[in-house]
């Protein structure tokens, strides 16, 4: 290292070391408190109050919805017009030992083009205070596949290597709070996989992960939490299957095939939860109000009309139907 | 009124359909790569004036177009006020005004050749029934077609004025009439020049910042060089005369009005040949380099 | 599909003639894309991924203009314009100028000019690109109808698999620059003979159960999988459904789904 970048890398390290024992004592990787934030007229985000723990967790909604301002926010580069911010108990802007815990890969492209991968992460690693960098941008560099271009100019690199990029400078000080905003953008199903696949490892062990987009079937694979946004509003968080089920004012719709739909038919019409049942071309499909009950008595009830089920399935349980459903309300 | 529980019916032999608004095939007329030409020809043409676009975009046409009139207007003012007696000069008002088609040029050739790229409209075009040279014929075409109409304006209004402030218009016209040759021919010979050469510089970029100061630097430079060679020993009036295409312009004005400077007369200009081959070989190299270029275009 | 930088975007280029094959040939419609490139231009519309919109003009000019560059009459050009600029669902925006639309209205503006000269095959870069899920789904739904009700073939491109499953009937995969696979969607995705069974409870313990009758099962994570017996023996066949059934009520564990495995697009990346 240069001289100027030695001093920056001790200081930080210096600033670490004594922050680190004056760490804020929640546990609670991000936490949003009636948070409102506006530009001009626009209200970008509404009222906001939730959390983010470990884990990966989905911040979802069509586009304008905020996400990138709550993002934004939670890595302290906005300071919210209303309400509290907490990472970890403290202030996002608090310092030194809130950055060195959190990291941000944002959407639009942030890599100055004239660096390579290497001297890019290498520098992010100095300012963070990391302690050995050498071996933690080659470690970032690998987990992310970019080891063997890491020399090259970042400006030359195609749209899946800038993200990877992106990734990689953002893990390099093993951050326990993730946020990324739309990252999967551009990348083919390859990259899309692998780079989810580094991140249900992080998430594995104790990393908060919050990331966007507004590509459903992204998600849908990798979030174990969604939160869903509708034009600056929180309208709904948690497990989306879940979130289904409470949709009780919605009847689920199931399609059933067996070796005698119409006995099954009739006999399904006897179970109280049952709405309607209605043949199709090929089975039946039926309406409830109470999914679990359905799901218990499907059974039984086959068994009782005397026909082999071949096929059950919740046609509208789907993370791009529970969306459609919000955004319906 | 109608008594409740009837209904108005239609009168009698009304037919009662729902029309197929679905998607529908076009069996019509395909007029292939000549309408496409015409299509883009049109389009550019327009351009070229800021028709069918905001007020912004005909700003600086228009004014340009109007500020060549001007000098003209002046002239004939003058020569109304002195009854015919100040003699109309073509070339002499020319001459400054060349730097103004130069700036249409500079300020439109952008418009055909640079905008379509930073748009990325080629492969939309290249798509379809235009090939890579009617793309580039079809956009010359129309700037060239711009700059005649430009460069004709204040000529031909001299040429209509000196008619009409003569004391005797019948006679000056049987006198005059031939001039209208001369007229046509500048105003064919500066397009095809100019409109050459500014799409053979603008077509390499997609800025069109950078594309009008090529355009001007490239007569900015050729002019500054004639200058400096001016006074050179050894150096013939001609070569000075044919570097800067500005000042072959303005010869071959001279020569074909028969008007004469006192440079002029000093030392007499070449052949009217030797303007008009040069510029023609200048414009011929300039289709070249832009067809060539258009066909290397990655879309 | 393919990775990035696999050759599609090259191969879409070839088969449009904005490049030239080094070596080979390919023939659209019967049509050499080289030799017979005339033929071709009037039968293929191309909705590109990138932006190509000129901000300045609207979307009624654009269009009516990229129809009469398709060589349409001008007047038939604009009522050509109009009407597909109907069916992809752009109404009185499409006379404001374009440099103000929304994404969605792009993709529209931009898969009309693809339709408006009435073409025989329509190739599709990322159509969904930057939409939200809204207007995927419309996005999907209009491609849908050019395929099946105005009777076109469609070429789409693009990253997000569940879409192509849910609107294609073939898939052609690319890896560097070399063919891996090109077939129908239903060979790949056909079912397996394998069952897939969620339950509503402890997933090991229904396994357990079902292995304890003599049925071959397994647990992944939420789910149960069930060996079904190989070849068309329906008897069998039908015994193991029954047991499954049999099962759960004996549990009285809920069945949430029951279904044939099936393969995904998603399996030819893993």
């Amino acid at each position: 290292m240069s001289t100027v970048e030695g001093s920056v890398h001790r200081t930080a390290q210096r600033t670490a070391q004594r922050t680190e024992q004056r760490i804020a004592g929640s546990d609670v990787a991000l936490e949003f408190d009636h948070v409102s934030h506006w530009y001009g007229d626009v209200v970008a985000v509404n009222d906001i109050s939730c959390t983010v723990g470990a884990g990966i967790t989905g911040l979802l909604g069509p586009n304008g919805a905020g996400k990138s301002t709550l993002l934004q926010l939670a890595a302290g580069l906005l300071t919210p017009s209303n309400g509290t911010v907490r990472v970890y108990g403290g202030a996002p802007t608090s310092g030194p030992n809130v950055y060195r815990r959190v990291a941000l890969v944002p959407e639009r492209e942030a890599l100055p083009g004239m660096m390579s991968a290497r001297d890019f992460i290498h520098t992010r690693a100095v300012m963070l205070g990391v302690r050995d960098v050498r071996t933690a941008v080659d470690r970032a560099l690998s987990a992310v596949e970019l080891d063997t271009v890491a020399d090259r100019k970042v400006g030359g690199f195609s749209k899946g290597m800038r993200q990877r990029a992106k990734l990689a400078a953002a893990l390099v000080h093993e951050p326990s709070l993730v946020l990324l905003d739309e990252p999967f953008n551009g990348l083919d199903p390859r990259q899309r996989l692998h780079m989810m696949r580094l991140l249900e490892e992080r998430a594995a062990n104790g990393t908060a992960v919050l990331l966007s987009s507004h590509i459903l079937e992204e998600i849908e694979g990798v979030a174990s939490r969604i939160l869903v946004m509708l034009s600056g509003r929180l309208a709904a968080s948690g497990d989306y299957r879940t979130l289904r089920r409470q949709m009780t004012d919605q009847p689920h719709t199931v399609r059933v095939r067996s070796s005698d739909d119409r006995m099954l038919a009739a006999t399904l019409m006897h179970v109280p939860s049952v709405l309607s049942v209605e043949l199709a071309t090929s089975g039946i499909v039926v309406r409830t109000t109470d999914y679990a009950a359905f799901a218990r008595v499907i059974a039984p009830a086959a068994r009782l009309a005397d026909v082999t089920l071949y096929e059950v399935e919740a046609t509208d349980e789907s993370l791009e139907h529970v969306f459609a459903y919000l955004v319906a309300r | 009124m109608t008594t409740p529980g009837s209904y108005p019916t239609p009168p009698r032999g009304d037919v009662t359909t729902i029309h197929d608004l679905g998607y529908r095939r076009y069996e019509g007329a395909r007029v292939g790569q000549a309408g496409a030409w015409r299509a883009l020809y049109g389009q550019g043409l327009r351009t070229m004036f800021g028709l069918g676009r905001p007020m912004k975009a005909k700003a600086l046409p228009v004014l340009l177009a109007l500020a060549t009139l001007l000098p003209a207007l002046a002239l004939l003012a003058a020569s109304a006020a002195s009854q015919g007696g100040l003699p109309i000069r073509y070339a002499i008002i020319l001459q400054p005004q060349l730097i103004l088609f130069v700036l249409f040029t500079a300020a439109q050739a952008p418009e055909l050749f640079s905008r379509d790229q930073q748009h990325r409209v080629l492969p939309l075009l290249l798509t379809r029934e235009i090939t890579r040279t009617s793309y580039a014929t079809a956009r010359l075409a129309a700037l060239m077609t711009a700059l005649f109409f430009v460069v004709l304006a204040p000529l031909l209004l001299l040429y209509i004025g000196e008619v009409g402030v003569a004391a005797d218009p019948a006679a000056v016209f049987e006198k005059m009439g031939t001039r209208i040759g001369p007229v046509l021919a500048q105003a064919t010979i500066t397009a095809i020049a100019l409109g050459s050469i500014g799409a053979a510089l603008t077509i390499w970029t997609s800025r069109r910042a950078y594309a009008t100061a090529s355009v001007i630097g490239f007569f900015l430079t050729t002019a500054a060089i004639a200058v400096g060679i001016d006074n050179l020993l050894g150096v013939s009036q001609r070569v000075v005369e044919l570097v800067a295409p500005v000042r072959t312009l303005s010869m071959l004005a001279f020569l074909l009005f028969g008007e004469t400077t006192r440079g002029m007369e000093l030392d007499p200009p070449g052949s009217i040949w030797l303007y008009i081959g040069a510029l023609l070989a200048v414009s011929t190299a300039a289709c070249a380099v832009l067809v060539a270029r258009v066909r290397r275009l990655v879309p | 599909m393919g990775a990035n930088g696999a050759g599609k975007s090259t191969l879409v280029k070839v088969l449009l003639g904005l490049v030239e094959p080094t070596s080979g040939s390919a023939s659209l419609m019967g049509h050499d894309v080289v030799r017979d490139r005339g033929a071709i231009r009037a039968l293929v519309g191309y909705m590109p991924e990138h932006d190509c919109l000129p901000p300045d003009m609207s979307a009624a000019e654009f269009v009516t203009w990229m129809a009469r560059c398709s060589g349409l009459p001008a007047a038939a050009a604009r009522d050509r314009s109009a009407e597909v600029l109907r069916h992809v669902g752009l109404f009185e925006e499409r006379y404001r100028p374009m440099g103000g639309y929304s994404t969605g209205m792009a993709q529209r503006v931009k898969l009309a000019q693809a339709l408006v000269h009435d073409p025989r095959l329509l190739i599709l870069d990322e159509p969904t690109n930057g939409l939200d899920p809204a207007g995927r789904d419309e996005m999907l739904a209009l491609i849908q109808r050019t395929g099946s009700e105005f009777g076109m073939s469609v070429l789409v491109s693009s990253h997000l698999l569940g879409e192509l499953e849910r609107i294609c009937d073939g898939f052609v995969l690319i890896d560097n620059g070399r063919l891996v696979r090109a077939e129908r969607l239903g060979a790949l995705t056909g079912e397996t003979g394998t069952l897939v069974i969620e339950v509503d409870g402890d997933a090991t313990a229904f396994a357990e159960s079902l292995s304890a009758h003599g049925l071959l099962a397994q647990h992944e994570r939420t789910r149960v999988l069930v060996q079904l017996p190989d070849g068309s023996d329906d008897a069998a066949t039908r015994a193991t459904y029954d047991a499954v059934r049999d099962a759960a009520i004996r549990d009285g564990t809920g069945l949430l789904r029951l279904e044939r495995r099936r393969g995904h697009l998603e399996d030819l990346f893993q």
